[in-house]
């Protein structure tokens, strides 16, 4: 691993936690959790962990980013 | 876990009246718009159950395709993959019609998992096209010894002595295949790519990594490292 490699590791490790969401359990909280954004209702404490996942994985964070801009074009 | 329905013999294709967005327009013809139906009205016209099945289950397939028109926006892709993409997903959809919670609409939970369906099958299409080669690589350099001469140029000693242990941790504590794992993801390697070579799936492969993280983050304890220095070095890395 060199030095780059390394620093980004440094950071994931800063945010790791024992209990993560998998891209999966990800993937059953993210409608619910995008129809809370659309409506402007209060996220709900279960939806705390979709936030978190969005920093540890970039697959995840890249389909986020499509949905938001779904999300801003009324598609959902 | 969503997977190609190549790897599902048994899944579902499409029905009642789907597959034909190829001669229905492209993504500024095709309207976005879809009618409002409760949740069972929707699973009984995916299970082909409905008389209205075949008009809702066109409409909900326009509507993805509309919608992945946007979620791939960035991806930039002619129409025809995208309807491809489409078909993929809805097959995908309808193979997984029974993992619906019901905590939202149909037609949101349907976006959703079309976009992790499509997305996967554009990174398991550039992993091939690139003959999987990130991968190869990142295997490779996992498991070639290496010394610890990373941080010569650091400048806080705080930080060389961190990046010098956090390197002979990974390589002490980490087994073969978290090496791999960890480093084919830090390099951008498909969870699908790593996960389809390495004879797994993308819940192992995270559970994997999240696995060498904690052991990781243990060991650097155990060398002296607090959560506070972690957060302070992760900060200045950021910086």
């Amino acid at each position: 691993m060199n030095r780059k490699e390394l620093l980004v590791l440094l950071q994931l490790l800063d945010i790791t936690k024992e209990q993560e969401i998998n891209c999966e359990e990800f993937l059953v909280l993210l409608p619910s959790y995008m129809e809370l954004l659309r409506s402007g209702r209060p996220l709900e404490r279960e939806h705390v962990a979709i936030a978190y996942h969005l920093e540890i994985c970039p697959e995840c964070s890249e389909e986020h980013e499509g949905l938001m801009d779904a999300l801003d074009e009324g598609l959902v | 876990m969503l997977v190609s329905h190549r790897d599902q013999p048994g899944a579902l294709r499409p029905t009642a009246g789907g597959s034909g967005l190829a001669h229905r327009g492209n993504r500024s013809t095709v309207n976005a718009r879809l009618p409002e139906h409760s949740n069972a009205d929707w699973i009984a016209a995916l299970r082909g159950e409905s008389g209205k099945a075949g008009a809702m289950v066109l409409d909900l397939e326009r509507y993805l395709f509309r919608a992945l028109a946007t979620t791939l926006r960035r991806r930039q892709l002619p129409d025809e993959e995208l309807q491809e993409l489409t078909q993929e997903a809805f097959s995908q959809l309808l193979a997984h019609l029974h993992t619906f919670r019901g905590d939202s609409a149909l037609p949101t939970w349907a976006v959703a998992v079309a976009t992790r369906v499509a997305f996967t099958e554009l990174r398991r299409r550039d992993a091939r096209a690139k003959n999987h080669a990130d991968f190869e690589r990142s295997a490779k350099d996992a498991l070639e010894r290496s010394s610890p001469g990373v941080s010569i140029a650091e400048a806080s000693l705080d930080r060389r002595a961190v990046l010098d242990a956090l390197h002979e941790a990974i390589e002490s504590e980490l087994s073969d295949k978290q090496k791999i794992a960890t480093l084919s993801l830090l390099r951008g390697v498909p969870t699908i790519e790593i996960a389809e070579r390495t004879g797994s799936n993308q819940n192992a492969v995270y559970k994997l990594v999240h696995d060498a993280r904690l052991r990781l983050r243990e060991a650097l304890e155990r060398r002296g490292v607090t959560a506070d220095l972690l957060h302070e070095l992760s900060a200045e890395a950021e910086a």
